[in-house]
């Protein structure tokens, strides 16, 4: 059976770095210094692409960690369509739907409590109450849906695999500018001195979260 | 539960793995840590929390609240006579600046008016007339009408319109109108003088962990009357 070879990659995609990147900037930076229809859009157009792609990773990762094997790519790409459908209707029902919009208020106000909870009582308050989050129904928000289709381009990218191997690569490359590099050398020493060295098919269980189907051969030298 | 996470993370991880394979996996699930993180943070925090709007169920059940007044502010006068028996004030009031603390000094105003009505010259053997006095705010629903042959004592709520949560913009304002009118529409002769004044009170509240009252004090306001 043909195996996503890197649950959660699409964590890692530069369309779901690029959408993080925008909605954090233009939520907390954008919105307060230059509010404008741009700014009011932009965020919708990002969270559409990110939220299910999310969504999906974190599933990807939760099966994976459970069942102790990544999720065929068929599984995967049936759980993308279903993360994708949630995600339009979570954006898409509080825009033209009173009571859907008091859910959005009031669901996302709750998911937020504990932070908020943690952060005053860590500040020495005691903590609020759940609040609801601010929300204005706009059908114009609507011409942000289409960014789902991105998602599903992205996602089943990632559920197949046909970029997993650049993908893989470049979160490798990104995992060894976080490391010493004596760690590295000292590794590659190691891998020197042994006699057999064990490779990772793509067939075989995931090492770590987003590295299934990862093997040296990818390491950038 | 935890006892079983460790020993699937321990069987996971074979001794045998290169070390930098190790350490690539290790630094990677924790750069995927850090994405997650950060969408969480970015997905949580993409509507901010409306602080007016409460869940009734879980609102926040204290409150500081803040006293405003300013009081004895000077209305003017006006003599009715059987030329002019009646004659309209307009009063102004604009928010400048939040109060302290960064509270809205505009909530739940109300205008206090107070007076004299004096008469001079009637005419011999008429009775002093009656003097209507009516407040009313465009911004507020209904008025408060009475009629008095001495003295004024009335209340009217107000209504700040704009945007009061930034009054330094300058539009966040309240305004009523006060009409006095003689009901003998002057044919007692002589003139009747109203000298009046007026207070204006109002609150605002931000949530708290124990429920206090701070001591009234001079809102961020300005005034002003314009005479008849």
């Amino acid at each position: 059976m043909k195996r996503n070879p890197a649950p959660g990659g699409a964590l890692i995609h530069p369309a779901f770095l690029a959408a993080l990147f925008v909605l954090l900037l233009n939520d907390q930076v954008l919105k307060r210094a230059c509010p404008s229809v741009m700014t009011g859009k932009l965020s919708d157009f990002a969270g559409v692409l990110l939220l299910p792609l999310f969504l999906h990773a974190l599933l990807e990762l939760g099966g994976a960690r459970i069942r102790r094997q990544p999720l065929s790519a068929a599984s995967a790409d049936r759980l993308l369509v279903v993360c994708i459908t949630v995600s339009l209707l979570a954006f898409a029902l509080p825009e033209v739907w009173k009571p859907a919009e008091l859910a959005y208020r009031y669901g996302l106000g709750a998911a937020r409590w504990p932070f908020q909870a943690l952060f005053a009582l860590s500040s020495g308050q005691a903590p609020l109450g759940i609040r609801p989050v601010r929300a204005t129904a706009d059908v114009t928000d609507l011409l942000a849906l289409p960014m789902a289709l991105v998602a599903l381009r992205v996602g089943r990218q990632r559920a197949r695999g046909s970029r997993g191997v650049s993908q893989v690569s470049s979160l490798a490359f990104f995992a060894r500018l976080f490391l010493p590099l004596r760690r590295f050398q000292r590794g590659r020493m190691h891998e020197r001195s042994a006699e057999k060295v064990p490779r990772l098919m793509p067939g075989d269980a995931p090492r770590a979260p987003g590295l299934a189907g990862y093997s040296r051969g990818s390491l950038p030298q | 539960m935890p006892g079983r996470w460790l020993r699937f993370e321990r069987n996971r991880a074979p001794a045998t793995l290169p070390a930098s394979d190790n350490a690539v996996a290790r630094v990677s699930a924790r750069l995927l840590c850090v994405v997650i993180i950060a969408s969480t943070a970015a997905l949580l925090g993409t509507s901010e929390t409306s602080d007016t709007a409460t869940s009734p169920a879980t609102s926040p059940t204290t409150f500081t609240t803040y006293q405003f007044a300013r009081n004895a502010i000077d209305g003017g006068s006006v003599d009715l006579t059987e030329a002019q028996p009646s004659a309209t004030f307009n009063v102004y009031i604009t928010a400048t600046d939040l109060g302290p603390d960064g509270v809205q000094s505009t909530t739940q105003a109300v205008v206090h008016l107070h007076g004299l009505v004096t008469t001079s010259d009637l005419s011999k053997g008429a009775s002093p007339p009656l003097v209507s006095i009516q407040a009313s705010s465009p911004d507020s629903t209904g008025g408060s009408v009475s009629q008095t042959l001495d003295e004024i004592a009335q209340t009217q709520t107000l209504q700040f319109t704009g945007d009061c949560a930034t009054p330094k913009n300058g539009d966040c304002r309240a305004r009523f109108a006060v009409a006095v009118r003689r009901l003998d529409d002057g044919a007692a002769g002589g003139k009747v003088t109203v000298n009046w004044s007026f207070d204006v009170t109002s609150s605002g509240q931000l949530p708290a962990t124990t429920a206090s009252t701070k001591d009234s004090q001079d809102p961020p306001w300005t005034v002003q009357v314009t005479p008849p």
